[in-house]
């Protein structure tokens, strides 16, 4: 019960936590003071407060879409365990349900975009399901042969069992570079996409929610937030030392440290690189394959 | 069984009575009842073998060369014919409202009925005979008889092509799957599946040309890679059920044939998993991206047939596998996601032909490019086809996603498989992965573009919504969608009785009687949790935040359109713009063919531009065909003009030459 309260605790903290780290970070470099941490928490209640604008070529789709996304993002992060041996929810193929939620939020949002029938929602959409593309096969050819190689079959039980290994430094190496790239695809940072431009054209996934406002875009927003807390936090708990049920205070401390470190990292890479050309998004994925097949190479010869 | 036998009788009946009456009406009215008598009738009697009553069996002695034709309704056959009989059932009902236009002309209808009475028959002939020559004879009339049905727009030359091309496709199966009858005969002087299984399971040095024989035959009929190109074609070609009940229930015969021969088998050799797995992998890969390039959009749904047949049929590489390697869950796993693969499929993809089909009857086009905002006029169309269209994407909450999974559980349950077993399955749940996620990528393209935002084409008319004879089947379909979705184990207990029976040989101790045995292996519950959360909690959401901003006046507005004052639909995302990343980025794998009219002259002139993707698959067979020909042509010079025939006699002497020698 303790650790279920943890995980809410911390599902409705970090995300903000996280984001705001990574915009204090990006102000660092600009030599500004930044945003306060929990600003985007702030930007969401005011949304909350105000009434949404409707257009009049959409349906009820552009309307429900974004409390699916919320649902769904909810319903994964329930699957996730964000400290090394706990998830609420654990069974065999979770991993496969957990991909499958997000991408029916991504789905739905991708409904909406084509629902208000403009030129920006559609580009928006276009190019959020061919970035989606690549996500998924790194994610399952990587997570899935830690999990086939380890013999589990559930988040949770990798997570545990991945505690004591030390021999897999490699693969843990490898996994963090591909979950680093599927953090930047799925969660719209810079290379792939900048969430602080104000160029349509430019836009990869801010584009599609366009003409979302009010408490729809706050569902929206939070649910982003939430998933970029998932990727850091699987990044995270690959490298944590600790488990959840034998060492609470330091594993969560341990977990806290390294997302905020990675959140700072994050920041950094925004701050020094520009965004890559759309053409070259491919390019730059077979990277994260790359990672991914390195991951089933060392296992299979490991294991 | 005789009452097996009955119903056939009055399908012929029914039929005979759709020939042979006056009016329209009255002929449709026969075939119609005829249907709605002998249907339940055969449920019946056949449903109780899926909760494990005993296997209806008969005899009929026929004369030399047949033999004893046997007739046996096992698990497997009850299976197909539960879900081939009544959506053949609720596609006659559907036809009705489609071709309601013809009921009151001169046109002949009850011949259209009487094929379809024809095909229910040849699905309770195929599914029950063991008897190899009674089972041509059942697979030819179920070909002839779809053949007819896809043909019924037989005044416009594309869709006599395309009969065509799927008239010879079926019957160079039909060849291969007599090849393969024929070597088994010569080996057991029998024509009986039963002596065929014998064989089977004590001699293994034929196995080999048996199988692919076989395996040709089935995926002919089936369209898995590469022999798919004839099934997009005749999707577009055939009539909105006709094309619902081929892709969802009669080329599902070729499956059923795959699996009747595993169950003959015994154990299959290592090899035979691995190209099924193969195989099925590329008809996914490729018919998924070019769902991308289609903008006709029946055309679009024959290549997501040939992308969810090759799922199924990577499910039953995985089964194989499993029976070679000795290992009850991945055997278990494999088969069960392929034949609740085959049920999900056959749900979800009649439902969205129907669809079109009502999108095509009320719109007179399925050019993707041309509609758009077909919500407003056709709201439970439009429902229904988004129901199915997140079907087809393997989206939970619904049954797509069950046996999507239970696929990818069963690649990753690497145990006690060698190492580099165990890679090449992670990588092909990779590559699943990847085929999902453009899966996706198209369902939402198909339903964005047709069914949301603005009309494309202002000349295009919309009437109105569909008539309630072509809207209740799809009600049906998705009811059943949504349960198979929310309470997957109601799918479980309908396969469990099939996959149990292609377990049986290899695994006779291990499996166990009683109680839902899969559930050993895959464990749903969860997942149906999480399905009815998802349904619930955002419902609730959403009416939530309808109440509470129904206390104010909600303005709408025009979309975003940066200030530019005249947005017009011409400005949204086309059906190829949408995946036009996509297209760009695998372009060596698409062949775009255009037809242009580009103005020359310095001054303004009308010009055109037409470019659609054809099937390069295709296009590489024919070029490989065309070069054997040219080879032949170079022969020609040798051949003696006094004797015409002297080439095909001595191509002739050759082969039996060879036969005698290796038979």
């Amino acid at each position: 019960m303790l650790y279920l309260i943890i995980h809410v605790v911390s599902l409705l903290l970090l995300p903000f936590v996280l984001l705001g780290t990574i915009n204090r970070s990006k102000a660092f470099f600009n030599g500004r003071k930044g945003v306060k941490i929990f600003q985007s928490y702030f930007d969401l209640r005011k949304l909350i407060s105000k009434f949404p604008v409707i257009n009049s070529s959409t349906s009820l789709i552009f309307s429900f879409a974004p409390y699916i996304v919320l649902v769904s993002t909810w319903l994964a992060a329930s699957i996730l365990p964000f400290y090394p041996g706990y998830s609420p929810l654990a069974f065999s193929g979770d991993f496969i349900v957990f991909a499958a939620l997000l991408a029916l939020g991504r789905c739905a949002l991708v409904l909406a975009a084509m629902d208000t029938g403009s030129a920006f929602e559609g580009m928006g959409a276009s190019r959020e399901s061919y970035i989606s593309t690549f996500a998924e096969p790194m994610f399952f050819i990587g997570i899935g042969s830690l999990l086939a190689f380890s013999s589990e079959h559930s988040f949770q039980a990798l997570s545990h069992s991945l505690l004591n290994v030390h021999q897999l430094t490699l693969a843990k190496i490898s996994i963090s570079i591909f979950l680093w790239l599927i953090l930047h695809f799925e969660c719209s940072r810079i290379p792939v996409d900048d969430p602080q431009t104000h160029l349509e054209l430019t836009m990869l996934h801010e584009v599609m929610i366009l003409d979302h406002s009010g408490p729809d875009l706050a569902a929206i927003l939070w649910s982003q937030a939430m998933k970029l807390f998932f990727y850091i936090a699987l990044i995270a708990s690959m490298w944590n030392p600790y488990d959840l049920l034998d060492q609470t205070a330091l594993s969560i401390c341990s977990s806290w440290l390294l997302m905020l470190l990675i959140a700072v990292c994050i920041g950094f890479l925004e701050s020094l690189i520009p965004r890559i050309k759309i053409s070259s998004l491919s390019q730059y994925s077979r990277l994260g394959f790359a990672a991914s097949l390195v991951t089933l190479i060392i296992l299979t010869f490991k294991g | 069984m005789n009452t097996i036998f009955i119903a056939m009788l009055i399908y012929v009946m029914g039929g005979c009575f759709g020939l042979g009456l006056a009016h329209n009406v009255r002929r449709v009215s026969a075939v119609l009842i005829s249907q709605m008598i002998a249907t339940p009738l055969i449920l019946t009697q056949v449903l109780p073998i899926l909760w494990g009553a005993s296997p209806l069996e008969s005899h009929i002695p026929w004369t030399y060369p047949v033999g004893m034709i046997d007739f046996h309704i096992d698990a497997l056959s009850a299976f197909f014919l539960v879900f081939s009989l009544s959506l053949t059932l609720l596609g006659s009902f559907y036809a009705v409202g489609y071709l309601k236009n013809y009921l009151h002309s001169a046109r002949h209808m009850g011949v259209h009925f009487f094929l379809l009475n024809m095909t229910a028959l040849s699905f309770v002939m195929i599914y029950s005979i063991q008897n190899a020559m009674a089972f041509i004879f059942a697979w030819e009339l179920a070909a002839i008889a779809a053949w007819l049905l896809v043909i019924w727009d037989h005044d416009n030359q594309r869709v006599r092509f395309a009969g065509f091309n799927y008239l010879v496709s079926t019957h160079l199966s039909l060849l291969f799957l007599l090849s393969a009858f024929m070597i088994m005969y010569a080996r057991t002087d029998s024509f009986a599946f039963s002596q065929f299984a014998i064989f089977l399971r004590n001699n293994t040095e034929d196995h080999s040309v048996i199988f692919l024989c076989l395996w040709l035959a089935f995926a002919l009929k089936s369209a898995c890679f590469p022999f798919h190109s004839w099934l997009p074609r005749a999707h577009a070609a055939a009539p909105a059920h006709i094309s619902a009940l081929m892709s969802g229930v009669i080329h599902k015969a070729g499956l059923y044939g795959l699996l009747r021969f595993t169950i003959l088998w015994g154990e299959p050799q290592v090899w035979m998993g691995w190209m099924l797995l193969a195989f099925g992998l590329c008809s996914a890969l490729v018919a998924v991206s070019y769902t991308l390039t289609q903008s006709d959009q029946k055309r679009l749904l024959g290549y997501s047939s040939t992308e969810h047949v090759g799922i199924a049929t990577m499910g039953f590489g995985l089964g194989y596998l499993g029976l070679s390697w000795h290992s009850l869950e991945l055997a278990s796993l494999g088969f069960a996601a392929g034949i609740l693969h085959i049920l999900n499929h056959a749900l979800f993809k009649s439902l969205l032909f129907y669809g079109s089909g009502c999108i095509y009857r009320m719109t007179h086009s399925v050019d993707l490019e041309r509609l758009g905002g077909l919500w407003r006029k056709m709201p439970f169309t439009s429902t229904l086809l988004f129901v199915g269209g997140l079907a087809m994407a393997g989206l939970p909450p619904l049954n797509g996603f069950i046996s999507e999974f239970i696929l990818s559980l069963g690649l990753y349950h690497g145990l006690s498989h060698a190492p580099s077993d165990l890679a090449l399955l992670i990588l092909c749940a990779g590559a699943l992965a990847f085929v999902a996620s453009v899966s996706c990528f198209s369902s939402c393209r198909m339903l964005g573009v047709s069914l949301l935002g603005e009309q494309r084409d202002p000349q295009l008319q919309y009437k109105g919504e569909a008539s309630a004879w072509m809207l209740l089947p799809m009600l049906l379909h998705a009811f059943a969608i949504l349960l198979l979705g929310l309470w997957p184990y109601a799918g479980l207990t309908l396969i469990q009785a099939p996959v149990k029976l292609l377990l049986g040989f290899t695994f006779e101790k291990a499996t166990p009687n009683a109680g839902l045995f899969l559930s050993d292996f895959v464990v749903l519950t969860p997942i149906a949790w999480i399905s009815l959360w998802l349904v619930g909690l955002s419902l609730l959401l959403f009416a939530l935040r309808t109440w509470k901003l129904k206390t104010h006046n909600l303005k709408p507005s025009r979309t975003w359109a940066c200030a530019y004052g005249y947005a017009s639909s011409h400005m949204q995302y086309t059906a190829r713009s949408f995946s036009d990343l996509f297209i760009q980025n695998f372009r060596r794998f698409f062949l775009f063919k255009q037809r242009q009219n580009i103005p020359t002259a310095y001054f303004p002139q009308k010009g055109t531009l037409q470019s659609h993707c054809v099937d390069a698959v295709e296009n590489q067979i024919f070029k490989g065909l065309a070069v054997g020909e040219r080879l032949l042509g170079r022969l020609k010079p040798y051949g003696r003009e006094d004797l015409p025939l002297a080439f095909s006699l001595g191509l002739l002497l050759t082969v039996l030459l060879m036969s005698v020698l290796w038979l």
